[in-house]
């Protein structure tokens, strides 16, 4: 057994392999629709306050514990907390780097794995005599009335999708994930160009073209200034910064504790920050709906993204839609769906790593060891997505792991490092080695405009009202009627609101809220045994002290 | 495409592609690859 140190082979690939693990699948299918929902254009001036106040001081600060942790072997978060400060509990924050990558991993390998059955049926022409919005939920195994479903082919996709996020991550640092990012990052940010001047150029006499696309790129961006006063754009802006930069998982503090102490973060937490940006506002924002808008027409358009999401354009419409280009209309789905398969796998290579890091720190795992392990968890949690996604497995995991968590982590970790670690020593870890000027107002933005972001972007998920008013809500409260509670929110998840049904229906059949229920009961045991093992690693560590 | 849309886009592309492009030749002119020997972590993995 020979110990080798794992290091990035080149600063531009840690760079990309940082925007490849913030690009996801939001960029193109969750920002455009969000944008259009709230204010168009205007919801870009809190969007980017948010950015600048919340998205880039959090990089600074997961980067800062990530290298730090690192100085001293921590290579996951829980390592990494811990030497933030003396309490024996730190390390027990950071058991949310573990159980949030893990969990995540789990559903989002399995979107992943959709885009790349996409990716095979575009090129296999599936979608010329089958419109997805038959083939998606054949391809799911749902069945009306089922609460269950064991497809073959997705599972087999998830398989080969787990297996090459395990081949890639048991190559290393270097090799695998630094190489898949020089890659996939690259090679998207391409094939997004190449659609975005394709859908943008329609005109307005191509064949099927009902509407300039230009039309779709003004639902986006013209500003409705009203939105700058309601609370609710406020709100998505902040939630829309917060995820797109997979900020709160762990991950990005994996990839900064293999940089060396006197390296720079500032400029690459930056470069990647932005980067991310430009794939998200000026690619994801110019390319779903204007070519939506272009076949489908505008009211078609406003309808499908009502929700906040073009999920369901991107993968029940879009395919349709490039049927309507020929003898490119394969090319353009392969891109489609390639670009979005490029943006999950750098990302779900982003959650991978710190699960090795921490079975290769803590219990001195191999790194193949450590990657089969993570695909072995991955799998098994996975297929409790595929299997009960009919009756909201899916959902539960994205509500639980994907988001709430992901606030709570990161809202725990920015106190610990500006209130218990501090400020002082914060600074300089951040500053130390910089290769641009970190502005001196971001010392004072830490520890008090970021915490309170955060903390506003976690009330409004705990407590959000019916219906997203706040006004009203807060009226009812101060004349006595009480907090009428959103079924989306936190609590009203907890508590069920709406749901007025048991276990099992009327027939005895098991209910949606059983897999539901079930589901969090799975989540809390996976927290549960990372906290076990969080705690078995330090107690072997005093053992041999 | 109403003129207020054009300008909350050239103004949000031009901030955005100013700072993503600025930082990351920043990067690419410094490429400090690292090196053996220097100080950091010194643990992780074992290959069989």
């Amino acid at each position: 057994m020979t110990a080798q140190k794992e290091q990035w082979a080149s600063r531009a690939g840690l760079v990309l392999a940082m925007a490849g693990n913030a690009v996801g699948l939001g960029n193109f299918l969750r920002f455009p629709a969000q944008a259009a929902q709230n204010g168009g254009g205007v919801f870009l001036i809190p969007y980017l306050v948010a950015f600048v106040l919340m998205g880039i001081p959090l990089l600074w600060v997961e980067w800062a514990i990530g290298r730090h942790g690192g100085q001293y072997g921590h290579h996951s978060a829980p390592g990494m907390l811990d030497r933030l400060g003396k309490s024996r509990l730190l390390k027990y924050i950071g058991v949310f780097g573990l159980f949030t990558n893990l969990t995540v991993a789990a559903y989002y390998c399995y979107i992943e794995s959709w885009t790349l059955a996409y990716v095979f049926h575009s090129i296999t022409g599936t979608f010329r005599s089958t419109p997805p919005t038959e083939f998606f939920p054949a391809y799911l195994g749902q069945h009306a009335g089922s609460i269950t479903a064991l497809p073959p082919e997705a599972t087999l996709f998830f398989v080969v999708t787990l297996a090459l996020n395990v081949w890639i991550l048991s190559r290393g640092l270097a090799k695998g994930i630094e190489m898949a990012a020089k890659i996939g990052v690259p090679l998207l940010i391409v094939f997004g160009l190449i659609l975005v001047v394709r859908g943008l150029t329609l005109g307005t006499d191509a064949p099927g073209v009902v509407e300039s696309p230009l039309a779709g790129l003004n639902f986006v961006w013209n500003p409705d200034l009203s939105g700058l006063k309601d609370f609710n754009v406020w709100l998505a802006a902040a939630g829309q910064i917060f995820f797109t930069l997979s900020v709160g998982m762990g991950s990005i503090h994996c990839y900064a504790a293999y940089v060396r102490k006197n390296r720079d973060i500032a400029l690459n937490a930056a470069s990647a920050g932005w980067m991310n940006e430009f794939v998200e506002v000026v690619i994801g924002g110019s390319l779903l709906i204007p070519i939506a808008t272009a076949y489908l027409g505008l009211a078609a358009v406003k309808g499908a993204t009502a929700g906040g999401s073009g999920f369901s354009m991107g993968f029940l419409t879009l395919p349709s839609l490039f049927n309507n280009w020929g003898w490119f209309a394969p090319v353009a789905g392969a891109m489609w769906f390639g670009l979005l398969f490029f943006a999950g796998i750098t990302s779900s290579l982003a959650m991978g790593q710190p699960i090795l890091a921490f079975l290769a720190d803590e219990f001195g795992a191999a790194r193949a060891k450590g990657a089969l392990l993570f695909g072995g968890c991955t799998f098994v949690l996975g297929m409790w997505c595929v299997w009960l996604y009919p009756g909201g497995s899916f959902d539960e995991f994205d509500f639980w792991t994907g988001t709430f968590s992901l606030v709570v982590f990161a809202l725990l970790e920015v106190i610990v490092f500006a209130w218990i670690f501090g400020m002082e020593k914060g600074w300089a870890e951040i500053t130390r080695g910089a290769d641009m000027k970190v502005p001196v107002v971001f010392r004072y933005v830490i520890p008090y405009v970021t915490p309170l972001f955060l903390g506003v972007v976690f009330l409004g998920a705990l407590v959000q009202p019916a219906g997203g008013d706040w006004g009203e809500a807060v009226r009812g409260l101060l004349d006595g009627k009480g907090w009428s509670l959103s079924a989306g929110s936190v609590l009203g998840k907890l508590m069920h609101v709406g749901d007025t049904g048991g276990w099992h229906g009327p027939d005895g059949e098991v209910t949606p809220r059983m897999v539901k229920d079930l589901t969090r009961i799975l989540l809390s045991l996976v927290f549960l045994t990372c906290g076990v093992l969080v705690f078995l690693a330090w107690r072997r560590k005093e053992r041999r002290a | 495409m109403t003129s207020a849309a054009w300008a909350m886009l050239v103004v949000t592309w031009s901030v955005i592609l100013y700072f993503a492009i600025r930082f990351f030749l920043k990067v690419l002119r410094n490429p400090t690859p690292p090196e053996p020997g220097e100080d950091g972590p010194e643990i992780p993995f074992k290959d069989a």
